[in-house]
């Protein structure tokens, strides 16, 4: 068996195991784990439209930090969407996706799917050195913030060296080292910070929910 | 044809009235057999005109023939069939005249005579689980090896059978079919993979060997290098495609039609390390990407069996809708564990604040 | 394309692509078409692009060079529009030795295109060369030798 066969075999399929256990244990466990019953009275009923506020507002810069962050926000949802159109418009990823859901979707010119691809490594790139040297975020970061965000860098990273042979190294060794680089992330994923993708607006709507009830603007 | 021993290369053409133009024109072909420039044509005839014949023996063990197919096949008389005049094939079972224990014999004596110096071909596998599913004259193809490749020069491992396993070595492997290489520890090894090889990766070998007495460059699985140093992918005329993101969802579609990228249809170019895409198959007439068919890896080991041929590389081996289910079920149940477990701890509000007030 | 358009040499190739193609249906000459017409690997402009330099340097210090055109990967159709682009100059010789071989000027002067075919008519290499006069044309002493003594021997009382 070679590294690319243990790659896109074993590797692969216990990284989706432990990805789809990890995922569901966390948010099980979440969701299952009722709050306590509020006995005092509410100061608003409609708790969906509290809520909906919260989610959508906390997805906003805060008016009052907004010249301060307005790098950091931004570049937060560029590089996301940027990663996200590269690892969704790629057309060689297609096939990827219609092994797990059956169907696919059309790709975008690999101009537009690799150009995003270059955003997003280049943002993570600068987020992640300016993370290890601005005083402040380096004194609030902690290794799961590190492990996360090279996690995301490595898939990107290894994609562009095997789609450009960007090193003297057999193709098939780069491609195995690209399914790799999605099998850590994949096992990762449900452990460290990633597992936003999942929490982040159930946990705003909350928030903005509870809030809401007592009677607080969030 | 009697031959003199001694005869070299250049001595036999012009025995056979051939000038030295037609010499020229033989290395400049012979140059281009073995993926060499044109300018080293020169090296080349300067090198055949001291090559002296080569004894060869050719011995076929759990194989289809198909290697022997494609290079007989070559296409009638050609320039590279003259390579078999220039080398003593002393055995071949399926292509000499003699047979039976004549046939036996021939080899017997091509082995005495040129000890240490022939050079041994091998097509098919050894099934060296269970030797007795192959066996020659009452020898079994293990030992048949082992006993020829003794006094070689160097072992050529023709197709993928004998290269890497193949389709014999294919699950569930039945006679524990095994490539050479696995027996064949102390001789030169040369593979030349391939469902069948390239009839000029074959002959390219041979002629390397007869013009400079020596092995071509090998990879790292024992492949000519002039051969198998790229892969499919890398010389295909359909990359461009690949490149602009232009592919075929599926064999009749416009994209198809349009001759575009075959990676979606399973094509295995990217990781197949081959010569069609440059010197194509049946003179040159097509090669299966040309004809709108993916690459299927044959010349990598375990092609047959790593994954189906129509899935695309960028797709894994995933366990199934199944497997997913349980570790999805599992993992609620752990959850809803966790879950209780945290419940269970959680105090009615209120009751925090009357017990800190006692 | 119908079929007589084509160069002959290259009529048993294409007899051959359009039967893989076409199976039983018979040659399909449209599908054909499509397929030589329309897929481009890039390869021509640059093997024109490296005759051309080649010129140059043939021009400025007498450096020869040659081009195995076999061993570039060319799309279907490709060979034919290289060796249209490069065209037919006036220059054209044929030996027969181990089979026809070809050597024709092209319409630039310095280029020219070796074609070898063997016994049974197939192309079995196809050289370019950019060079004054390819060595082949030229009469090889061991030859010129035995045709000598050939000679020597018809004279000989």
């Amino acid at each position: 068996m070679n590294l690319l066969e243990f790659a896109r075999g074993p590797a692969f399929n216990f990284a989706l195991i432990v990805f789809v256990f990890g995922v569901v244990w966390r948010l099980a466990g979440l969701f299952l784990q009722w709050r306590r019953r509020d006995l005092s009275k509410p100061r608003q009923h409609n708790l969906i439209v509290a809520g909906t506020r919260a989610m959508l507002m906390r997805s906003l810069p805060p008016h009052e930090l907004e010249k301060h962050i307005v790098f950091q926000h931004m570049s937060g949802y560029a590089w996301h969407i940027a990663w996200f159109i590269s690892l969704l418009f790629f057309a060689p990823h297609l096939p990827f996706f219609k092994q797990f859901l059956g169907f696919a979707w059309p790709a975008l010119p690999n101009w537009i799917s690799l150009g995003a691809g270059a955003v997003a490594l280049a943002l993570l790139l600068t987020l992640v050195i300016r993370r290890a040297t601005n005083p402040v975020l380096k004194q609030i970061s902690t290794w799961d913030d590190y492990i996360s965000v090279v996690l995301t860098i490595l898939p990107l990273a290894t994609g562009f060296l095997a789609y450009g042979r960007l090193l003297p190294i057999r193709y098939e060794t780069l491609l195995a080292l690209h399914l790799l680089s999605i099998c850590a992330l994949l096992v990762w994923y449900p452990f460290g910070k990633l597992m936003h993708l999942f929490l982040t607006f159930p946990s705003r709507f909350q928030a903005g929910a509870l809030l809401g009830r007592k009677g607080v603007e969030a | 044809m009697l031959v003199d021993p001694r005869a070299t290369v250049a001595d036999m053409l012009r025995a056979r009235g051939i000038s030295r133009r037609g010499f020229m024109k033989f290395c400049a072909t012979t140059a281009s057999l073995m993926a060499l420039a044109p300018s080293m044509t020169p090296k080349v005839a300067e090198a055949l005109q001291k090559a002296r014949r080569t004894s060869v023996i050719w011995l076929p063990f759990q194989e289809c023939t198909g290697c022997k197919e494609s290079l007989t096949r070559a296409g009638g008389p050609t320039l590279e069939n003259l390579i078999f005049d220039a080398i003593s094939l002393d055995y071949s079972e399926t292509l000499m005249a003699a047979a039976g224990h004549q046939a036996e014999e021939a080899m017997k004596n091509a082995i005495r005579e040129n000890w240490g110096n022939y050079l041994l071909l091998v097509d098919g596998s050894l099934p060296v689980d269970v030797p007795e599913y192959s066996v020659i004259g009452g020898v079994s193809n293990l030992e048949m090896l082992k006993e020829v490749a003794a006094g070689a020069k160097a072992v050529v491992a023709i197709g993928t059978c004998s290269a890497f396993g193949g389709l014999p070595a294919a699950r569930p492997n039945p006679t524990g079919a095994r490539p050479i290489s696995d027996v064949v520890k102390d001789k030169p090894l040369i593979n030349v993979p391939g469902c069948p090889p390239m009839p000029i990766a074959i002959t390219s070998v041979l002629v390397h060997y007869l013009t400079f007495g020596t092995l071509p460059e090998l990879d790292h699985l024992n492949r000519p290098k002039s051969f198998f140093g790229q892969t499919i992918h890398d010389r295909c005329y359909r990359r461009p495609f690949y490149e602009r993101g232009q592919f075929a969802e599926s064999f009749d579609d416009e994209g198809a039609k349009a001759g575009w990228c075959l990676f979606k249809v399973g094509c295995k170019g990217p990781t197949t390390y081959n010569g069609c895409a440059t010197y194509k198959w049946n003179l040159g007439a097509s090669w299966p990407v040309e004809s709108g068919h993916g690459c299927l890896g044959c010349s990598e080991p375990n092609f047959w069996d790593w994954q189906g041929f129509y899935n695309p590389l960028s797709t894994t081996q995933w366990g199934g809708y199944a497997q997913i289910g349980a570790a999805a079920a599992a993992g609620a149940a752990a959850g809803a564990v966790a879950a209780l477990a945290a419940r269970r701890k959680q105090r009615p509000v209120g009751q925090d604040v009357q017990e800190e007030g006692k | 394309m119908p079929f007589e358009a084509l160069d002959p040499r290259d009529a048993g190739r294409l007899e051959a692509l359009t039967a893989t193609a076409s199976g039983a249906h018979g040659p399909d000459p449209e599908a054909c078409e499509s397929v030589r017409g329309r897929v481009d690997s890039g390869n021509v402009p640059l093997l024109l692009n490296e005759v051309r330099y080649a010129l140059e340097r043939l021009l400025d210090d007498g450096t020869t060079h040659a081009i195995d055109v076999r061993a570039i990967p060319l799309g279907p159709g490709e060979e034919d529009r290289l060796l249209d682009a490069l065209g037919r100059g006036e220059l054209r010789a044929e030996f027969d030795s181990l089979g026809r071989s070809e050597v024709q000027e092209c319409a630039y002067p310095g280029v020219w295109c070796v074609t070898h075919y063997n016994e049974a008519g197939h192309v079995a290499g196809r050289f370019l060369e950019v060079t004054f006069t390819p060595a082949l044309l030229a009469s090889p002493p061991e030859d010129v030798r035995t045709g000598l003594e050939r000679l020597a021997a018809e004279l000989a009382p």
